[in-house]
């Protein structure tokens, strides 16, 4: 089973109206979901909880217009499009204050003798900071998330097939992005 | 944990990578401390608007209920305008220059100029700081650091590096945008021109797009987490030289190389 699935909608809650929004409930029943997809792109304990109490607030200061047909899949959505801009944020605080300051401030990881799966997993994270936002998100609710197509779809106010035509090029700019430290690593074993 | 695979296969090179976050999980007190935080948050916020919405709230409440469905009567009120029109000068231009204003708590953080071409070569002005040059015809950027007068061109990595630290990953939402586009009850005036909103919801990200009744944008409103509001004003074909867009830096201004760059790193 998909960790995020239609399955986990709340019928008593439409996203209509603000006033039938019951947000302590969905922070209840779906906030761990949130903290922990946020966890998931960003890493970092302390920015999955601001990012997880963003989410829940937004919720309550502008509600969706519309039907949410799974809570947990808009929720999870939300804090992954949050966490992305987390990382984006980074990056372009790097990209601002100039190459030589940013390979001080938050330098790529270096793999010595063996790619743990610590440095793989910051590495993957640097590479989702620096493809497209939407590609990104894609990549994120597919692979890290489990969501099917037509789900992201609905959840990005994307069709399917833009959701398929995104994802195939968020996972080639990521492979080719990774493909360097792979290959470093190799050539550090070898 | 049981998440789709790379080309459904666990031989992929990539897939160690996916693997190696998913199997970063937090601890489970973590995750229960940052629950109770997240409904002592709200509690707190529940309660605090119930206070405020103790005295007069529901007779504004109710003022609205009759008031709106008469001003959406009103005469004047464009419904014709389609967010589609507004889309498309997105899509099709021959040149856009959009004033970016990036404020916190209304203290101005930097104001940034964008000027794209009809074949998407852009220039980003940031401030007198930095300019960057991105012409994705010839694959090149070209960054200008104009207070240490240096220059650096580099090839780009891939398209993605055209909504990478940027700026332009607004042009991207609205160019793919496919959900609801509301068209607001109230218009406003944006130099001179009667504007209609349009709110989107892209992905969470909130956004209202104001347009002249032609459907041309006037102005697009972000707001952000912290008080961060974006605010960028549009202008549309209008004539630009195209030396803006010229990958040679200014004569007076240093051109790093790759061992420059390492050596001013170091």
């Amino acid at each position: 089973m998909h960790l995020l699935s239609t399955s986990h909608s709340s019928p008593p809650m439409t996203g209509k109206a603000g006033a039938e929004l019951d947000v302590g409930a969905l922070a209840t029943a779906h906030g761990r979901d949130v903290f922990r997809a946020a966890f998931r792109v960003t890493g970092d304990v302390a920015k999955a909880e601001d990012i997880q109490q963003t989410v829940f607030m937004r919720l309550l200061e502008k509600p969706p217009r519309n039907a949410v047909e799974s809570w947990k899949s808009y929720l999870c959505a939300m804090a992954v499009r949050a966490a992305i801009d987390e990382l984006r944020r980074a990056r372009r605080w790097q990209r601002l204050t100039g190459p030589w300051l940013a390979g001080r401030a938050s330098p790529d990881p270096q793999p010595t003798a063996v790619l743990d799966d610590r440095i793989r997993a910051q590495s993957l994270r640097l590479a989702l900071g620096r493809i497209s936002r939407r590609q990104a998100e894609c990549f994120v609710l597919r692979f890290f998330d489990g969501l099917e197509l037509a789900e992201i779809a609905k959840a990005l106010s994307m069709t399917p097939n833009a959701v398929s035509v995104t994802l195939n090029r968020a996972v080639g700019a990521i492979r080719e992005r990774l493909a360097a430290t792979e290959y470093r690593t190799q050539e550090t074993d070898s | 944990m049981n998440s789709p695979t790379i080309n459904q296969s666990n031989t992929d090179p990539m897939q160690k990578y996916v693997d190696a976050v998913i199997g970063q999980q937090p601890e489970s007190s973590q995750s229960e401390s940052a629950q109770r935080k997240l409904l002592a948050r709200l509690d707190a916020r529940t309660s605090e608007a119930k206070r405020m919405n103790g005295g007069w709230g529901w007779a504004t409440a109710a003022a609205a209920a009759v008031l709106l469905p008469m001003l959406l009567w009103m005469p004047g009120t464009n419904s014709a305008l389609a967010f589609s029109d507004v889309q498309r000068h997105f899509l099709a231009f021959d040149t856009l220059v959009a004033q970016l204003t990036t404020t916190v708590g209304g203290n101005e953080l930097v104001e940034t100029t964008i000027r794209v071409d009809d074949r998407d070569r852009t220039r980003l002005d940031a401030g007198a700081g930095f300019t960057y040059v991105i012409d994705p015809t010839r694959s090149m950027m070209l960054q200008l650091f104009h207070d240490q007068k240096r220059a650096l061109l580099m090839p780009l990595a891939g398209p993605a590096e055209l909504d990478d630290g940027v700026g332009l990953d607004w042009l991207a939402d609205i160019r793919e945008f496919q959900g609801q586009a509301e068209l607001l009850d109230e218009t406003m005036v944006i130099r001179g021109r009667q504007a209609y909103g349009f709110s989107l919801d892209a992905g969470g990200m909130d956004m209202t797009l104001w347009a002249a009744e032609s459907g041309e944008p006037l102005s697009l409103l972000m707001a952000g987490p912290g008080g961060l509001e974006t605010r960028l004003d549009f202008e549309f074909d209008r004539p630009l030289d195209d030396a803006l867009f010229a990958l040679t830096p200014p004569a007076d201004y240093r051109l790093l190389g790759e061992s420059a760059t390492d050596d001013a790193r170091n």
